[in-house]
């Protein structure tokens, strides 16, 4: 890693200085609040407004009858209510909004909203839902989708196996926690139409679909999105936009809505929770024959992309592994919890536990070293990928996993403290970049000398956070040949910014290089061309730099002076649109470019307290070239932290359809205490000839965490982890079933060295 | 059929009333025992407010009352004024391993150790028992200094902290340990903390043993401590003191199997810590 350039963002952002959108304020503004369901699960008798409407300072009261459009968001298919009318499905869903000259007056006149309810069963569990007697969340049934892949058959396979596991795994709900909760303000313009500053991943898709809601035309609404505090997936799918934007039209003055922490937790959109149970078998050489992956999503009661998240854990199951025998069934269940959805890693996360704990059962199993097993059963450079699809030629899986081998035999376990017990594991990832085959997945970007005479470069990819700035700025630099000062970067507008498509599935890093690759020389060329049109000078002897246009070592324009000279009609700009590459097979969601991920984890176990903590996490990288190297170890580290907080402590635990854990003082993050070292390598080698650049690592980092954290769990104890997070009564009771090893030794006056 | 109808008028406007002295903050306590509550560092009032808790009309600041700040050392004690906060306490020898692990820096820098005491389960609870620490209340008229153990149920009535008092025992013979549910910045799921003297490996009279489960006030366990007073610390006794504490510790029916468990482990790996030759 060589390129440490500073995120242009970062000394605003770590000063306090960055205005982020919900920090705006303008001139009457109003404030709004949203009224959610008391209930689950109820059928509404009445929505009375009446109380509401004597309450000095109340602007306006909003519920379904004052939605002009489609009353519903989603965005596949708009199946969420804006606000609901006949029924609510879970604890988060809206029935009206409230637009008032202050928070206070606002939080008072949705208390004042009477609503009456009929309560219905509450389906908390996936299982009660697919029962049959279960009342139906719509009008098909609970099941919002199912998808399978077959290869070859699996019972035949099981037959030839030596050794076979199975287990059944439970991944938890998690929160997306980003600093910034949801908001922004909605302002009434004097055409009709609104602007709406409000953090989003895709400004032009919250257009189509507040569009949609509103009925007023996309050209109507400008989006302005970026920068935000944070995203991780949660911020893909619309939120509160549609209240703000109804209730500015209505009011026709400006409208600020900013959620609580505690309003965000009941109403945003969280992790898919899973049940997956897994029978692999294996020859007894350690080749996996057969592999039987069921896998059940409590996907909540609204779609968003949860289909399209089972697609991805379906395709992943078999991860970077080549087995024989593949059959996976998938079903994804509407229940009255939270509505899971879009979630940095997006099903990858849940099935790699699973995967992964399988490989480490069976090479237990079969007394082999984990790693070779793994290697055994590893894809080659030209192998297809999961769904028999071609994919880009890669030697990531094996890179990797050679990484995190070199590193454990370098790591020395204790095992001579009393009360603690140490270990190490790995586990490693396979990671699909892009929407795959078959989705709408356009991107694009424009290159242009601005009036001031800078180039300025725009995508309509958003700042969450995750540093596309500075992945913009480091490659509009090199594609150019010119420094940071002679560009301008403009994003998050939708009024100034190309279509670039949804800044989420680790695509921003891979588009924005494919978007300099083919504008790169023709706006060069169309620099020059004006620059030797200009100064007499031969077109093919002049070349971008800093600061300007030169011929040789010398500068003979400078980039402001040949915009003043130009005509002002005469503008030089160069778009591009494309597709991110997908495989030439149809494969529905199949996947074309993937990243890798080897992870080592080295935890500590206290016997005493049956808590983790984990030491080490190092992971290695497989994702071509690094752009920026803070930017690349901000996103592996973070996602580590991340998945840390998953493995160990995270968990949006619901009872009956409500949540026990309503704010961050009991729902627990890493604190910056519980990060343990932390190390990143960057594999950036990629087969010759790859032609595709460097691959997004907005998710990789976070794949592999969990598994590798349980396998070490087990080296330090020999206790295998089908449940994350890990509870540490669980390994307290395993401790104690031996007696507590601990105290065993004591008692039979076998002490052993001094830990002092 | 249900109803979500809830009466409310507008949320109350809160007065912060700043006493200047004791006297003062009492008598304007005294003036709407009611409707009025103490506020020191305010935290936990702050993290209420965070989840629905109505605010009361009234707050009696206690930030601007000299005499209750400030920490002094006599010949046999520290004198911790009840407004000290918990980052001026983390430079008292005794609590150094306590301060740290109360909430988070920023916490801890309006937090007080006063605060600390009158917050149902604070985290210092067990530790002031384990180091035998007096508390020195005013209510109405009486000042009284009662040990921590004794003050606990007097916290109904809202008396004012003053000054607690730390005995200067040895700070080698404290324990304190607090199981959060990560590193930092957490509820306790249990703190236990003790205080075990030993001479040539005799354990003496001042033993002390606190455990609180997070929820609930901390409490003394007193069979255990019976149990090893006087003692050679030695295997059996260690062995006997711990089958002393399973059942001690399984007569609290609101703490669950794994806050036992913990609370068993820690405190005897500290004995066996403290016996000489055990793990060497």
């Amino acid at each position: 890693m060589s390129k440490s350039r500073k995120r242009p963002d970062g000394n605003a952002k770590v000063t306090g200085e960055l205005k982020y959108l919900t920090d705006r304020t303008f001139p009457k503004m109003l404030y709004a609040k949203v009224l959610r369901s008391a209930y689950p699960h109820a059928r509404i008798r009445s929505i009375s407004t009446e109380r509401t409407k004597e309450l000095p300072g109340v602007e306006a009261i909003i519920t379904h009858q004052d939605v002009p459009g489609v009353n519903g968001f989603g965005i596949i298919t708009p199946d969420q209510p804006v606000f609901c009318d006949d029924k609510v499905r879970f604890i988060g869903d809206a029935i009206a909004a409230v637009a008032a000259t202050s928070i206070e007056v606002a939080e008072e006149a949705i208390k004042r909203i009477d609503v009456t309810y009929d309560v219905l069963p509450v389906l908390d569990d996936p299982e009660k839902s697919l029962a049959e007697d279960a009342p139906k969340l719509r009008e098909d049934g609970n099941v919002l989708y199912k998808k399978n892949f077959t290869k070859g058959d699996v019972n035949e396979g099981f037959k030839r196996c030596e050794a076979i596991v199975e287990e059944t795994y439970h991944v938890p709900r998690q929160m997306h926690a980003y600093m910034e909760t949801e908001g922004g303000v909605v302002v009434p313009e004097a055409d009709g139409g609104i602007t709406v500053y409000m953090g989003t991943q895709h400004g032009f898709k919250d257009q189509f679909q507040l569009s949609r809601i509103l009925d007023l035309p996309k050209e109507s609404i400008r989006i302005v999105s970026s920068p935000m505090g944070g995203s991780f997936g949660g911020k893909d799918e619309l939120n509160v936009q549609p209240y703000a934007a109804l209730l500015a039209l209505k009011t026709n003055k400006p409208v600020k809505l900013h959620q609580t922490r505690a309003e965000s937790v009941i109403s945003s959109i969280k992790r898919h929770p899973m049940t997956i149970t897994i029978k692999t078998g294996a020859d007894k050489t350690g080749n996996v024959i057969a592999h039987d992956v069921q896998i059940v999503a409590d996907t909540g009661p609204y779609a968003t992309l949860g289909p399209a998240i089972l697609d991805f854990a379906v395709e992943h199951s078999a991860g970077p592994y080549r087995f024989e025998h593949v059959a996976v069934n998938g079903t994804s269940v509407l229940t009255n919890n939270a509505v899971s959805g879009e979630f940095r890693g997006f099903g990858g996360n849940q099935i790699t536990f699973a995967l992964e704990n399988q490989m480490d059962r069976l090479a237990e199993q079969l007394e082999q070293c984990p790693t070779a097993f793994r290697k055994l059963n590893l894809r080659g450079e030209q192998d297809l990928g999961p769904l028999e699809q071609r994919i880009v030629p890669t030697t990531g899986a094996s890179d990797v996993l050679k990484n995190v081998e070199q590193l454990k035999k370098q790591i020395e376990t204790r095992k001579d403290h009393p009360f603690l017990r140490t270990g190490v594991g790995i586990a490693m990832a396979m990671h699909g970049g892009g929407l795959g085959f078959g989705r709408l997945d356009g991107a694009g970007g424009r290159l242009s000398l601005s009036d001031d005479g800078k180039i300025d470069v725009s995508f309509g990819f958003e700042e969450v956070g995750q540093g596309i700035v500075a992945v913009i700025e480091e490659l509009t630099t090199e594609a150019l040949q010119c420094d940071e000062n002679d560009i301008t970067i403009t994003i998050g507008d939708t009024n100034r910014v190309p279509h670039s498509g949804s800044t989420t599935a680790s695509r921003g890093t891979s588009m924005v290089w494919h978007a300099l690759e083919r504008m790169k020389q023709e706006f060069k060329e169309k620099l020059c061309e004006k620059a030797a049109t200009l100064t007499g000078e031969p077109k093919d002897e002049l070349r971008l730099g800093t600061g300007g246009i030169y011929k040789g070592e010398v500068q003979v324009l400078t980039y402001r002076s040949l915009r003043k000279q130009l005509h002002h009609d005469d503008q030089v700009v160069v778009e591009t649109s494309f597709d991110f590459p997908t495989t030439p097979d149809e494969v529905d969601g199949g996947h074309y470019l993937y990243t890798f991920a080897g992870v080592l984890a080295a935890v500590e176990v206290d016997l005493l307290t049956g808590q983790v903590n984990v030491t080490h996490l190092h992971q290695a990288i497989s994702a071509g070239e690094v752009i920026n190297e803070l930017g690349y170890k901000g996103q592996i580290e973070g996602g580590g932290v991340m998945s840390l907080g998953y493995s160990i402590m995270e968990d949006v635990v619901m009872e009956k359809g409500h949540y026990t854990k309503p704010n961050f003082d009991t729902y627990m993050l890493p604190t910056i205490s519980d990060v343990p070292r932390l190390t990143v390598d960057a594999i950036e080698k990629l087969p010759d000839g790859d032609g595709h650049g460097p691959r997004g690592v907005g998710e990789i980092g976070t794949v592999a965490v969990a598994p590798a954290i349980t396998k070490a769990i087990h080296d330090a104890l020999g206790i295998w982890i089908n449940k994350i997070p890990v509870d540490p009564s669980i390994i307290l009771q395993a401790v104690e079933k031996e007696g507590g090893t601990w105290w065993n030794e004591f008692e039979n006056e076998q002490p052993i060295a001094s830990h002092k | 059929m249900v109803n979500q109808t809830t009466e409310h008028t507008l949320k109350a406007n809160t007065v912060v009333q700043v006493a200047h002295s004791v006297k003062e903050a009492l008598e304007l306590k005294a003036q709407r025992p009611l409707s009025s509550r103490l506020i020191s560092g305010g935290t936990l009032i702050q993290l209420e407010r965070e989840q629905g808790k109505v605010l009361p009309e009234q707050l009696i600041s206690l930030e601007q009352i000299p005499s209750l700040r400030g920490i002094e050392e006599t010949e046999d004690f520290m004198i911790i004024g009840a407004m000290t906060t918990l980052s001026e306490c983390a430079n008292v020898e005794c609590l150094k391993t306590v301060i740290p692990t109360v909430a988070s820096p920023a916490v801890r820098n309006r937090a007080t150790l006063g605060g600390n005491l009158m917050y149902t389960c604070g985290d210092t609870i067990p530790a002031l028992i384990a180091l035998d620490a007096k508390v020195t209340v005013v209510d109405g008229a009486e000042e009284r200094t009662v040990s921590v153990i004794d003050f606990l149920p007097l916290r109904a009535d809202e008396p004012i902290v003053t000054h607690i008092h730390i005995p200067k025992e040895s700070v080698e013979s404290f324990f304190y340990q607090k199981v959060g549910f990560r590193k930092s910045f957490s509820k306790s799921q249990l703190t236990v903390s003790s205080m075990l003297c030993l001479d040539n490996q005799r354990v003496q009279n001042n033993v002390r043993f606190a455990f609180s489960d997070g929820e609930r006030a901390a409490m003394r366990l007193t069979s255990t401590e019976q149990a090893l007073v006087g003692q050679q610390l030695t295997k059996s006794i260690i062995q006997e003191a711990s089958e002393t504490l399973r059942k001690e510790l399984a007569l609290i029916d609101t703490a669950t199997t794994y806050q036992r468990t913990v609370a068993k482990n820690v405190f005897i790996s500290e004995l066996i810590n403290r016996m000489e030759g055990s793990f060497e």
